[in-house]
């Protein structure tokens, strides 16, 4: 998702009712981030590119409002290709493609140079990948002087967009803020892909262009090229940028790009593409009766020119909806017309019956359970950092647990291996002092065992008060197997940095691991801040949790 | 005199000075009615009770990489080995503050420059603000007005703690005559055996005096949200599914066409796991099929090593596809089949006071014949409204559904819409993918955040915390009934 602004007095001068658009913006599909009375910022949703550009909402608002009637091949481009560009091989394993075409009778005045430069960023920061599928690059075509290449070059220099002075390639790549953002992609060293006129470096492509073809308000005629390693998202683009401008009023005259391999392609090409919808499809999925007629209109408001096609309907899709795959993008665009809160909702037939997961009733049992001993119960995140998990429960650091590779938290490096720490945490932040204080938990703990993640479900209670001691760890460790129906276990010494020793024990069935208990540390009990004795458990409920 | 003061005057004129603890142990009354009692006493001027509050400071994640140095330093001891540093080129602001603040630095044309103080503090001199952070670090007092600074800086967390200190009995409680003559209060077993009462007679009790509060103990109120919104979906039909919370990229992402440089992929947004680091997809038939859909969508050459990477998954979404690709496979199957999952999702966020990483969702299923956007909208009207929530549906985008919607509901509180779940019609390439001719109704979103809507907090964090008295005395969740 991306958002965009544009100004209150530029849409009320395209028409559009301001005080209407949140609901209309809502009703396509997109919302509104914030909105006053200048200024409105609009939520674009990652499949509708074309209405991050000040035209595209525009055309967008005003088919869907009924002011703008949708016909067939607006867009088609007839001229002759104005300019030939040439790549050169060199590209091939770098950034191969190219796509560029002329505008003229461009108008920026205002906003709308603004608009452009913004619109052309965030395309290619969302569709282009940070740029790296392809960048955008808007020079003013009278600054730019003879014939055009596309080349990679280790020397040389040009005046970065901005500055005033020549500098060298690598200097500009990794000099500018720009240059930072996206070296990673061409290197520091080079050689670096350029977009170069008979005179001068006209880009350093994806990172900047040159300062002698910036663009102004007042600026008429346009050259712009498009790079990139995405030669479908290249082309879209560029289709996106041609529909954007020619609804601004300008010209728009492709470009021939001529290729190393002797390949060459015109580009853009707007050319409407047929794309068939049938009635009884359209209703199948959305689950209102529709008719031909009706389906016509809708199609229309969501700018498609649409006509009969025998009993369905073919609806010209124009260039800029680049993120129609098949028909079925075509059906949500008739539900959005409809208006989905006109959408009758139809219960669905058939006869069912609810079953839970047992595990999860049988979880539930136990926390009753344990509530009925007088603990409450508590949640705390499977993610952990190691100082909880290992050093304040006095244990070293071990590796058979599951590692995030990277977290923006110390607190969330990995999946917790026990309970018990979280729960022993929860009570020295704790901020009061009524005595005493009870929690348990039941959930998953996390371990690697042979390269295999092993899941458990474990739970574990904690008491803390200033009569805690074994004997009451030993009742409730009891207490709790015997509820979980174990009647054959036998009770041995445990060792465990966490327990004081000799104060701790284990319950095992054979040699299985049923649960371990005790007192806790006065040590672990510093490391987390508590002041009373406390004593826990902790008990494995499934040894290896395994799903379907 | 009322018998709790009797009683805890008796005891104070034995013992002189007592406390809290020992008060409750020994006089064999609660916490409550010992402090209404003291307070009576105190009002006769019978005994003195001292309050203590206490700071208990610990150090933040700052807070601990600042122990061996501070910034403004690290920032002198540069400046002294530079001679002088290019304010711009000086890194970071707060040391530059600091070090400013301190009166280490000055600044002239823009360069930073070293005073005499400032060559004292580069060579290792003692800075207070780390001796004291240190000495909180290792537990020990220090002054407050370090605290606030130090709290000030972010580099520790304060909480304070109340607590009554020593209890002592005045001159003028030793004078006080404790009466002892009360008539029967506490019924004895052997009382009621002998009659005693009729003899002795019981005695009226003030019933103002307060009470002792009773704690219950409780489930969490996520697990109650939990509960109603299984049991929700339960009446409704709708089985309860599950799965894995470690996946491989392939079930997150790329079964539900996902493409694979999608900037939520990134590390920025998801959890890769460093051990494992790669998880196995099995199904060889299935592998194909989604690398076909894949291609053929996108127009990129997918990489199955990508799909195989071990993440944390991020929507509960994944267990919905997985069952949908197993109920593909099964021919004995009746339609339609609806299922729904709660389990918890992962982000990489940033953890502070408002962020959380992980997060409960709800995740269902319908999948069978003749299944309309018109049947998800009823299905999402009937779940909300057993939970007491009108709903309004608008259009979204989701890459794996098409048509696409979202679900909101207005907030009183805050008043805004907010949103609860996304949701739409699977993608006919996935449903082929996964192997089925089936229409799939799916959605998905957060239960934490309806918990904004059933109870009056501020903030998630407010649930994971588990403070034991927030768990037992928090309110009932308001379900809108």
């Amino acid at each position: 998702m991306a958002t965009v602004t544009f100004a209150a007095k530029d849409l009320k001068a395209e028409g559009i009712d301001y005080a209407k658009l949140e609901d209309i913006v809502s009703a396509i599909g997109m919302s509104v981030e914030s909105r006053d009375a200048e200024n409105i910022m609009i939520d674009v949703t990652n499949n509708r590119p074309d209405m991050l550009s000040f035209r595209g909402f525009v055309r967008a608002v005003k088919y869907f409002t009924g002011a703008l009637e949708a016909r067939e091949g607006r867009y088609k481009l007839t001229d002759v290709p104005r300019l030939d560009i040439t790549v050169d091989a060199s590209l091939q394993k770098a950034r191969p493609y190219m796509a560029a075409m002329v505008v003229e009778n461009a108008n920026l005045a205002g906003n709308m140079l603004k608009y452009l430069i913004n619109f052309t960023d965030k395309l290619s920061d969302t569709y282009g990948r940070r740029r790296k599928k392809f960048a955008i690059g808007i020079h003013d075509l009278s600054k730019v002087k003879g014939a055009i290449t596309y080349t990679m070059q280790k020397e040389g220099r040009m005046v970065p967009l901005g500055g005033r002075a020549e500098a060298d390639l690598s200097s500009v790549a990794i000099g500018s803020r720009k240059g930072q953002e996206y070296a990673g992609m061409v290197g520091e060293k080079g050689p670096f892909p350029v977009i170069k006129d008979s005179e001068k470096v006209l880009a350093l492509v994806p990172i900047i262009n040159c300062n002698q073809t910036a663009v102004q308000e007042q600026t008429k005629s346009l050259f712009i090229e498009l790079t990139g390693t995405s030669r479908p998202s290249m082309e879209a683009a560029a289709r996106l940028v041609a529909c954007s401008l020619m609804d601004a009023g300008a010209k728009v005259y492709p470009c021939r790009i001529k290729y190393a391999n002797g390949e060459s392609s015109v580009t853009p090409e707007l050319p409407d593409t047929e794309m068939k919808l049938k009635v009884i499809g359209a209703e199948r999925t959305i689950g209102v009766p529709l008719t031909q007629n009706g389906l016509i209109g809708m199609l229309n408001k969501m700018g498609y020119y649409a006509a009969r096609f025998g009993k369905d309907v073919v609806a010209y899709v124009p260039p800029y909806r680049i993120d129609l795959l098949n028909d079925q993008d075509l059906v949500e665009d008739v539900a959005i017309a409809f208006g989905y809160d006109r959408i009758n909702p139809l219960p669905v037939v058939g006869f069912s019956i609810g079953i839970p997961q047992d595990y999860i009733e049988r979880e539930r049992r136990l926390s009753m359970f344990m509530v009925g001993l007088g603990f409450s119960q508590a949640l705390n995140t499977l993610l952990t950092g190691q100082e909880t998990n290992y050093a304040k429960m006095g244990a070293r650091a071990r590796a058979d647990h599951v590692r995030i590779e990277y977290s923006k938290s110390e607190s969330a490096t990995m999946l917790r291996t026990r309970i018990l720490p979280g729960l022993l945490a929860n009570l020295g932040a704790a901020t009061h002092e009524r005595m005493p204080q009870k929690l348990f938990e039941v959930g998953s703990v996390f371990s690697i065992d042979g390269g295999q993640v092993v899941e458990q479900t474990r739970m574990a209670f904690v008491s803390e008060h200033s009569k805690a001691n074994f004997a009451e760890a030993k009742a409730h460790a009891e207490t709790v197997l015997r509820q979980m129906g174990v009647k054959d276990f036998r009770i041995e010494g445990y060792k465990d940095p966490a327990f004081i020793e000799g104060r701790a024990a284990a319950a095992y069935s054979g040699d299985n691991l049923l649960c371990y208990f005790g007192e806790i540390h006065p040590n672990v009990l510093v490391n987390f801040g508590m002041e009373e004795p406390v004593v826990a458990g902790e008990f494995v409920i499934n040894p290896n949790v395994k799903y379907e | 005199m009322h018998e709790y003061e009797a009683l805890v005057l008796a005891f104070l004129k034995k013992r002189k000075s007592s406390t809290m603890e020992e008060l409750k142990e020994e006089v064999g009354l609660g916490q409550d009615q010992i402090m209404w009692a003291l307070e009576n006493l105190s009002g006769r001027g019978a005994v003195k009770v001292s309050k203590e509050t206490r700071v208990d400071a610990t150090l933040t994640e700052e807070g601990e990489r600042y122990t061996d140095g501070f910034p403004e330093e690290r920032l002198a001891r540069e400046i002294r080995k530079a001679g002088q540093i290019d304010i711009g080129k000086a890194g970071s602001q707060i040391a530059i503050t600091w070090a400013k603040n301190n009166g280490w630095v000055i600044i002239k044309a823009g360069k930073l420059i070293l005073t005499k103080e400032g060559e004292k503090a580069a060579s290792g001199d003692s800075y207070p603000q780390r001796e004291s952070l240190n000495a909180i670090r290792s537990g020990k007092a220090v002054d407050r007005k370090m605290v606030s600074l130090l709290e000030s800086r972010h580099l520790i967390q304060t909480v304070e703690k109340k607590a009554t200190g020593a209890i002592t009995i005045t001159p003028a409680g030793e004078k006080l005559e404790v009466r002892e003559d009360f008539g029967i209060g506490q019924l004895s077993k052997e009382m009621i055996k002998s009659r005693e009462w009729e003899k002795k007679g019981l005695r009226a009790y003030d019933i103002s005096a307060p009470s002792e509060r009773t704690m219950p103990a409780r489930l969490h109120p996520l697990t109650e949200l939990i509960d109603a919104v299984r049991n929700t979906w339960l009446r409704m039909g709708f089985s309860e599914i599950s799965g894995p919370i470690i996946e491989p990229a392939f079930w997150t992402f790329d079964a539900l066409f996902s493409p694979q440089d999608h900037p939520t992929r990134e590390m920025q947004d998801t959890f890769y796991l460093a051990n494992p680091k790669l998880l196995d997809v099995k199904d060889m038939e299935l592998l194909k099929s989604v690398k076909r859909m894949q291609e053929k969508g996108w127009g990129e050459k997918w990489r199955e090593e990508l799909a195989k990477q071990a993440v944390l998954r991020t929507h509960t979404t994944s267990v919905s596809v997985r069952y949908i690709r197993r109920f593909a496979n099964e021919m004995q199957t009746s339609y339609p089949i609806k299922l729904f999952s709660v389990g918890k999702v992962f982000r990489n966020e940033s953890i502070d006071y408002k962020h959380v990483a992980e997060l409960y969702q709800h995740d269902g299923i319908v999948m069978g014949d003749n299944l309309t956007l018109a049947n998800l909208i009823y299905i999402m009207r009937k779940f909300y409204s057993a939970l007491g929530i009108e709903i309004r549906v608008k259009p979204a985008y989701f890459p794996f559904v098409e048509p696409g919607l979202e679900v909101f509901y207005y907030n009183e509180k805050y008043k805004e819409w907010m949103e609860l779940n996304g949701g739409g019609v699977i993608r006919k390439e996935i449903t082929k993918a996964m192997g089925t001719n089936k229409t799939v109704l799916a959605w998905g979103g957060g239960i934490d955040r309806l918990m904004f809507n059933c109870m009056d907090i501020d903030s998630l964090i407010t649930l994971y915390k588990n403070d034991p008295d927030w768990l037992r005395a928090r309110s009932e969740l308001n379900m809108g009934d």
